[in-house]
């Protein structure tokens, strides 16, 4: 049943076809009448902005989600895939965004779990063989006793797609498997998935990224809001297609950043050094200094001590050694409402955890740590004329879109979220502006909005600190650009001296001086 | 749910529910915990009309049963309060029976110090330390929360033990509270000048009912008005948001604890100087915990927890009129809350599902 | 005072009540851990206990059969397990306040049975209890033979179960995927296996050790039923788990702590001391305080523990 050498076409059909397959949930409706056909052994990309849909399609075909409409059929025959159990007893996969591992427990368990071998105990043996086999046969290195929070990101990614080939598939399903690996990392994946190809595996890739559909797809999918946009042969196209495909207009790839002078020094850092939740050293002695009206872009995958970094600067994280000084005054000790009193703004990169309060009203979020301060507090009391104005003025500068300011927090979208806390922060005059990936999860327009709001601050003269992930962002915005790797700076450039290239390897941890 | 596939139906689970489905559900779960309350009644022996009728008229029949009820629902009003501004905050406390009885051990004891003073410092001095009596145990769990991370269920759950050993042992020995002229564990009675003034001379409510409301006023007030009240709706909404937003959330648990116990103290103290007259173990019957069912079924809205008290204060009383007439324990009573708070806690979620067609290819 | 309990007699009756009082703590706690294994909070084992001690007592008393009010006791337990899997884990309404629920609805429930039942008569109402099963040979080792070896059955499957409960949980299917669940429930459903289904059959399994454990202490110590009887040993057990950071052997530790000082509290009030009995009660939930108190690794919890799953 499962493949074991490459071949032509078995059936005369495709190895996937879904039909005006259709998805809705309460708030909006994700799929609607799309058709996707997938070949044996082909690449095929699925492609489109953040919220077009991609994901969920990926779910209903993994048995994830039931679609309300539509039909599925796989090796030419109809089928019903009620769970992903079902889903992967047929062939098919999946590799998510965030992985689904159980992080104490070690590689082997989390593949075999619910696996349908025989027996009350499990067979670790066997299991590890098996696996060490599958390995080799991808020409990859692994501990497999070594627990999940113990690998890098890209090790836990292998370990996801060990899950699928353990069973044995047809299908892979990866669901922005670039997302949150290094240049380099990435391209051992895509090492790995043409050797997957060679064997008759069939993968479907969901991304974002016009680079890689080029670099990897036979075919891609463009998906827009919801809706299928086209198929087209990746020989037969090029990333501008592509891109008005996905957006339904001209995409600008350039952006004009002007020339501001960067003042005085409002955030110096030296040497800093903090423990993560699991006691280990995140931040080794990192030290920077960002100044008025300039852009400070710290690049680096997820992981890194970036999380550690914004905890101890915003005063939610002890940190172990060093200093940090704002506005010439040592911060360390101290709590996090004097830190935000000091003129300090914080965009989170989790939007919903760590910056609103769902439950509250839109103006009540508004005013999220600043309750206390006047003119929100006369007194004893919350002045509530005070809040409401402030709440409108926002709403109406930063463009939310709601009915009105006592809707709850949770009925907004993910964009109109991210403008709130922006609106928040910004329409309080912060002096310096803490970003930890504004621009997560938002779509084109929404992206383009912050990025434009960020350079707005930065000529007003805020001191802007800029994590993020995305080179592209990174570049765009920033002045000058550090990398963060295993806790350390491991260089910092103006961003007009550096190239794409030495970033990426210095975010996977090579140093100038070995590249020789 | 194979029935409803035939039936060509969906569930489906929403977040909220329209206001009326709300009250039907509840009104639905009132009339199911009747039916079984009707039932206990039946196993215990009586006729279930004429119980659930005695029930009634117990509780609410007449301006007499009426302020007996008022009086009854004071200390639940307070134990109420004492629920919702905690558990809005989800800080899940269940101290309330413990810090009732330590604001009657403290108001008690401050007592025996100034018991010569004349009649209005008195009270205010009996009053504040009710208040801080229950305030000072909550604290201690507070503190055991915030800075070395005990949940504040099992530390309030325990401390509720520990009390309980404690006023065991100053009521059972003549060394300490044991009146000498007694053989059973109270105090001396409270004279005159230390009891409650009674708002209407031929009836028992007393000043703690006015206490009470205003206490509801207060927490009604402080919830929604100030900024206490933002962090502590904030914290219970997300407290990791919180944390990064500047909110003090040790300060917040602690002033949260501090008012939560002071309220339930001053349950206690109400209950020794506005009614018993003395201390003893049964100034309680299940008033803390019960509280927390008050102020569950009120949503821990601070004003409907009014309601809700009165209303278990009447089927208190009436279950009193169950046991002299129709010779049912009172223990009943315990029981039936129980079943109310379990048929309106299942219907108010159940009313957020919905029924639907099945959508089709 | 204390020379007098360094006598050998009373040394090894100290230890050997440790052991009987082990038992209802020991089965509660490792139904416990694989309801919290899970990821459920369970908050109502006070009340499922307590429910399992009047069913214990109740069936017995009417039947004779001491092992019947054993079985009917675990149904008791599994039934309220049931209702609070279905609210908490199918309905969604909080764990915590369910649990609480539970324990109110237990307490009046029995209350009021109890005292309907058996209320106004002038005689206690008592069962036979189980007699101790000694292990033959083992039981004439000196000393030890007394404390370890002549207890009653229920105390030696207690004492049986943790390193079964440990085992389960390491190496078996159903106890990886249990482990699994409370983790990270998204991965369970992602390998195909039901989250909700396996928490449903953890917190079954956890009330009907709670009832097991309050059936123990009608039918096996006190042969009668006194409302309110568990006293906090239910609460005891979640201590246990905690002290015990999720893992069963350390548990043990946690539980004979509990149970040596219970059974030395009893001791002491025999000896005539001039402590007064009340505080010496309070002992065991006062040291539980102190150690919750100095355990600052919560290293093994589950990190779902007391999130409903959810499919987004």
């Amino acid at each position: 049943m499962k493949k074991s050498s490459p071949a032509e076409s078995t059936y005369p059909t495709p190895l996937l076809e879904a039909e005006k397959i259709t998805k809705r949930f309460p708030s909006v409706t994700a799929n609607q009448h799309i058709d996707l056909e997938i070949k044996e052994g082909e690449v095929h990309c699925l492609l489109g902005e953040n919220g077009a849909g991609k994901t969920t399609l990926a779910e209903c075909l993994f048995g994830y989600y039931q679609p309300d409409q539509g039909v599925i059929r796989f090796k030419g025959k109809p089928v019903k895939l009620s769970s992903p159990n079902e889903a992967i007893q047929l062939g098919i996969g999946m590799v998510h965004q965030h992985f689904m591992l159980v992080e104490p427990h070690s590689v082997i368990e989390n593949i075999i779990l619910g696996s349908n071998e025989k027996g009350l105990f499990l067979n670790r043996k066997k299991a590890e063989e098996k696996i060490s086999q599958l390995c080799k046969q991808y020409g990859v290195d692994l501990n497999l006793q070594a627990k999940i929070w113990q690998l890098s990101v890209g090790e836990q990614q292998w370990v996801e797609i060990l899950k699928a080939l353990y069973v044995g598939i047809d299908l892979l399903i990866l669901d922005e498997p670039t997302a949150s690996l290094t240049p380099q990392e990435s391209d051992r994946l895509f090492t790995i998935l043409k050797r997957m190809k060679a064997e008759g595996l069939s993968i479907l890739f969901i991304t974002h990224k016009l680079q890689e559909v080029m670099d990897v797809s036979d075919r891609v999918t463009v998906l827009r809001r919801g809706q299928k946009v086209g198929t087209v042969l990746t020989k037969h196209t090029f990333p501008k297609e592509l891109a008005h495909m996905m957006v339904g207009r001209e995409v600008l790839f350039q952006v004009q950043k002007e020339q501001t002078e960067s003042g005085k020094a409002l955030i110096k850092v030296r040497n800093l050094e903090a423990l993560d939740d699991m006691r280990h050293l995140a931040l080794r002695g990192v030290s920077f200094t960002i100044h008025e009206g300039e852009i400070l872009g710290i690049a680096g995958v997820a992981g890194n001590g970036q999380k550690e970094l914004m905890e101890v600067l915003m005063g939610v994280r002890r940190a172990k050694g060093g200093s940090a000084r704002i506005k010439g005054v040592e911060s360390l000790k101290s709590s996090t409402r004097k830190i935000m009193n000091k003129g300090v703004g914080h965009i989170p990169s989790d939007r919903i955890k760590q910056g609103l309060v769902m439950n509250f009203k839109i103006y009540e979020n508004m005013i999220l740590g600043y309750e206390w301060n006047h003119p929100f507090r006369k007194g004893l009391v919350l002045h509530e004329k005070a809040i409401r104005e402030f709440a409108a003025e926002n709403i109406e500068n930063f463009d939310i879109i709601t009915p009105s300011m006592d809707q709850m927090t949770k009925n907004l979208s993910g964009g109109n979220l991210q403008k709130l806390i922006v609106a928040r922060e910004f329409g309080t005059d912060p002096d310096i502006l803490l970003a930890d990936r504004p621009s997560r999860g938002l779509d084109v327009g929404a992206v383009e909005y912050v990025h434009k709001k960020l350079l707005e601050q930065r000529k007003e003269g805020v001191g802007i600190l800029l994590i993020s992930e995305d080179l592209d962002e990174i570049f765009k915005l920033s002045d000058r650009i550090a990398v963060v790797f295993d806790g350390q700076i491991m260089g910092m450039y103006k961003a007009d001296e550096v190239d794409r290239e030495t970033i990426g390897m210095l975010m996977a941890g090579v140093r100038e001086e070995n590249k020789a | 749910m194979k029935i409803l596939d035939r039936l060509d139906l969906q569930v489906e689970r929403r977040d909220e529910s329209h206001i009326l489905i709300e009250v039907l559900a509840v009104a639905l779960a009132l009339t199911g915990a009747i039916v079984t309350s009707g039932l206990l009644i039946k196993l215990a022996g009586a006729d279930p009309v004429e119980g659930l009728v005695s029930l009634a008229k117990g509780g609410f029949g007449g301006t007499d049963r009426l302020l007996e009820t008022l009086l009854r629902s004071t200390p639940l009003i307070l134990t109420g309060l004492a629920t919702v501004i905690a558990f809005r905050g989800e800080i899940w406390t269940i101290g309330q029976e413990g810090q009732f009885f330590a604001g009657a051990m403290m108001s008690y004891w401050v007592f025996t110090y100034v018991r010569d003073l004349p009649h209005i410092p008195l009270l205010l001095i009996i009053i504040f330390s009710g208040f801080v009596g229950g305030a000072l145990l909550a604290l201690i769990s507070g503190v055991m929360k915030a800075y070395f991370n005990v949940d504040i269920i099992i530390s309030t759950v325990l401390l509720n033990y520990i009390i309980n050993n404690v006023i065991l042992m100053l009521l059972y020995d003549k060394k300490y509270w044991m009146d000498p002229s007694q053989f059973y564990p109270r105090t001396e009675t409270i004279p005159e000048v230390a009891r409650y003034p009674l708002l209407f001379s031929e009836y028992r409510l007393h000043l703690g009912f006015a206490i009470a409301i205003l206490a509801a006023l207060l927490i009604s007030w402080t919830l929604k008005k100030t900024p206490l009240g933002f962090d502590i709706r904030a914290l219970g909404g997300n407290p990791t948001a919180s944390k990064f937003r500047g909110i003090n959330i040790n300060s917040v648990i602690l002033l949260t604890m501090l008012i939560s116990g002071g309220l339930a103290g001053l349950a206690g103290t109400g209950e020794v100087f506005g009614v018993h007259h003395k201390l003893q173990m049964d100034i309680s019957i299940n008033y803390g915990y019960t509280g927390i069912i008050v102020g569950m079924l009120a949503e821990l809205n601070p004003l409907v927890t009014v309601l809700t008290a009165i209303f278990f204060g009447g089927l208190i009383n009436g279950s009193v009129k169950l046991v002299t007439s129709l010779g049912i324990p009172t223990a009943v009573i315990y029981a039936i809350q129980a079943i109310i708070l379990i048929f309106i806690l299942s219907a108010r979620v159940l009313a957020r599902f919905r029924i639907r067609r099945k959508d089709h290819v | 005072m204390f020379e007098d309990l360094l006598n050998a007699t009373i040394i090894v009756n100290i230890f050997s009540s440790m052991v009987r009082l082990s038992t209802p703590l020991l089965l509660a706690a490792v139904g416990e851990v694989v309801v919290e294994r899970s990821g459920v909070m369970n908050m109502g084992v006070e009340g499922m206990m307590l429910m399992g001690a009047f069913i214990g007592f109740f069936v017995t008393y009417n039947t004779g059969g001491l092992w019947l009010g054993i079985l009917s006791a675990v149904v008791a337990g599994g039934l309220m397990a049931c209702l609070l899997a279905f609210m908490s884990i199918t309905l969604r309404v909080d764990q915590t306040v369910t649990g609480l629920a539970l324990n109110l609805f237990s307490s009046g429930m029995t209350l009021f049975i109890f005292r309907a039942l058996y209320g106004d008569t002038e005689t206690v109402k008592t069962i036979e209890t189980f007699s101790p099963a000694p292990i033959p040979l083992l039981s004439n080792i000196p000393y030890l033979g007394k404390i370890l070896f002549s207890q009653r059955l229920i105390t030696y499957i207690a004492f049986l179960f943790i390193p079964l409960v440990a085992i389960f949980l390491k190496h078996t299917k159903m106890g990886l995927a249990i482990r699994s669940a409370g983790e990270n429930p998204h991965a369970v459903d992602t390998q195909g296996l039901k989250v909700n289904g396996i928490r449903f059959w953890a917190v079954i399994f956890g009330g009907a050790m709670a009832g097991l454990a309050g059936a123990f202490l009608t039918n096996g110590i006190s042969s009668r039923f006194v409302p309110g009887m568990t006293g906090g040993r239910g609460w005891l057990a979640i201590i246990i788990v905690i002290a015990g950071n999720w893992q069963p052997i350390r548990m043990l530790a946690a539980t004979l702590l509990f149970a040596f000082l219970n059974a030395f509290q009893f001791t002491l009030q025999g000896t005539g001391t001039d402590i007064p009995f009340q505080l010496l009660l309070a002992m065991p939930y006062i040291v539980a305080l102190l150690v919750l108190m100095s355990q600052r690794m919560r290293s093994r919890m589950p990190a779902s523990l007391g999130i409903p799953y959810t499919k987004e």
